[in-house]
C-alpha cells in the first residue's frame, strides 16, 4: 500500500461521512435540542431491553429452583448441607448424578447471567453520553 | 450553551455551512484513530457541540480546521483509553444500544475497497501510528504540524514513519509536501 492509497482511503471516508445527511442532521438536531442533559429516551430504551431480558431469566431461574431431584438413599440434601458441606459429598455420589449437576450448572449460569446483566445495565446507563454545558468556556460568538 | 434557533439565522447558517464543510474531516480523523463507526458518529457530534461553545469559532480569523482536527484527535484518544468506551462497545455488541444510523454509514465505508484496505492497515498500528497516518493523510498536516500536535520532535515523527515503512511495507515518501 502506498501513500496515495492511504490518502485515497481517507478521502473516501471524508467523502462518505461528509455527504452523510443523517450525520449533518444529527449534529444540527443536537445543537437545536440539546437542552435536556440526560438522554431520557435512550435510558428508557435501555431499561426496556433490561426488563425484557431480565424477566425471562428470573422466571426461568425460579422455575429451575422449584425443581427438586430425588436422591438415592432418601438423603435430605438441604439438611445435610446445613450440617456439614463436606458430608454431602461424602454421603452421596453427587458427581455421578448428571441431572443434579446439570441443574446446578443451569442455576449457576442463570445467576451469573443476571448479575452480569445488572452490571451491564448500570454501566451502560452510566456510560451514556450526556449534553455537557460548557458555560465556563465563555461563550459563543457563534450564537446570537 | 449554544442552541440553534430561529432568532439568528445568519449565525445558524454559518454553523450549518461549517458542519457541512468539516463533518467528513472530523469523522475521518476520529475513525482513523478509533476504527469504530458508532463512536466516530457520536464523537463527531460532540466535537461540533464543543466547537459551537468555543469563543470566536465562526470568526474568519479562527482556524477552524486546525481546531477541529485537534479536538477530534484528543476526543478519539480519550475514547480509546477510557473504560467507558469498552463498556459501550460491550453494550453495542450485546445489541442493547441502537446505532443503526452509524451502522449504515459504516456499511457504506466497508463496501468501499479502498477504505477496507486502509482499515486493515490501521488495525495493525498502535495509537501513535494511527495518529501519524491520520493527521498526515486525512488532515493533511505537515510533519512539523504533526510533531507540534502530538508534542513530539519532528525527528520522532520521521523515524516513526520509517519504522512503519519497514514493518508494514508502506511506500511512503519522505519529502514534505
Amino acid at each position: 500500500m502506498n501513500q496515495d492509497d492511504i490518502r485515497k482511503g481517507f478521502q473516501a471516508i471524508v467523502d462518505e461521512a461528509g455527504t452523510d445527511e443523517r450525520l449533518a442532521r444529527r449534529i444540527t438536531e443536537k445543537l437545536t435540542t440539546c437542552e435536556k442533559p440526560v438522554p431520557v429516551e435512550a435510558l428508557k430504551t435501555l431499561l426496556r431491553y433490561f426488563i425484557a431480558t431480565m424477566l425471562p431469566t428470573a422466571l426461568l431461574h425460579l422455575a429451575l429452583s422449584s425443581i427438586s431431584l430425588p436422591l438415592t438413599g432418601g438423603v435430605d440434601l438441604t439438611t445435610l448441607a446445613e450440617q456439614n458441606t463436606t458430608l454431602v459429598w461424602q454421603s452421596i455420589d453427587i458427581s455421578a448424578n448428571a441431572s443434579l449437576i446439570l441443574l446446578w450448572f443451569a442455576r449457576g449460569t442463570l445467576r451469573a447471567f443476571s448479575i452480569l446483566l445488572t452490571f451491564t445495565f448500570i454501566l451502560a446507563a452510566a456510560g451514556m453520553p450526556v449534553c455537557q454545558h460548557h458555560d465556563t468556556k465563555g461563550g459563543l460568538s457563534c450564537s446570537a | 450553551m449554544y442552541v440553534m434557533s430561529k432568532n439568528n439565522p445568519t449565525a445558524d447558517r454559518e454553523i450549518t455551512t461549517l458542519i457541512r464543510r468539516y463533518q467528513g474531516l472530523v469523522y475521518s480523523v476520529v475513525y482513523g484513530i478509533t476504527l469504530d463507526a458508532a463512536e466516530s458518529w457520536d464523537l463527531t457530534q460532540e466535537v461540533f457541540l464543543k466547537a459551537c461553545n468555543t469563543q470566536g469559532f465562526t470568526d474568519e480569523a479562527f482556524n477552524q480546521k486546525a481546531w477541529l482536527v485537534k479536538v477530534a484527535r484528543n476526543d478519539a484518544l480519550k475514547h480509546r483509553r477510557s473504560l467507558k468506551s469498552r463498556f459501550r462497545y460491550l453494550i453495542r455488541f450485546c445489541g442493547f444500544e441502537d446505532s443503526s444510523e452509524a451502522r449504515e454509514l459504516e456499511d457504506r465505508l466497508i463496501r468501499r475497497e479502498d477504505i477496507a484496505r486502509l482499515r486493515e492497515l490501521l488495525e495493525k498500528l498502535d495509537d501513535e501510528g494511527r495518529q501519524i497516518l491520520t493527521l498526515r493523510f486525512s488532515a493533511g498536516l505537515s510533519y512539523q504540524e504533526i510533531a507540534d500536535e502530538m508534542q513530539v520532535k519532528i525527528g520522532t515523527v520521521m523515524s516513526r514513519l520509517s519504522r512503519l515503512k519497514e514493518s508494514l511495507g508502506l511506500a511512503l515518501q519522505e519529502e514534505e509536501s
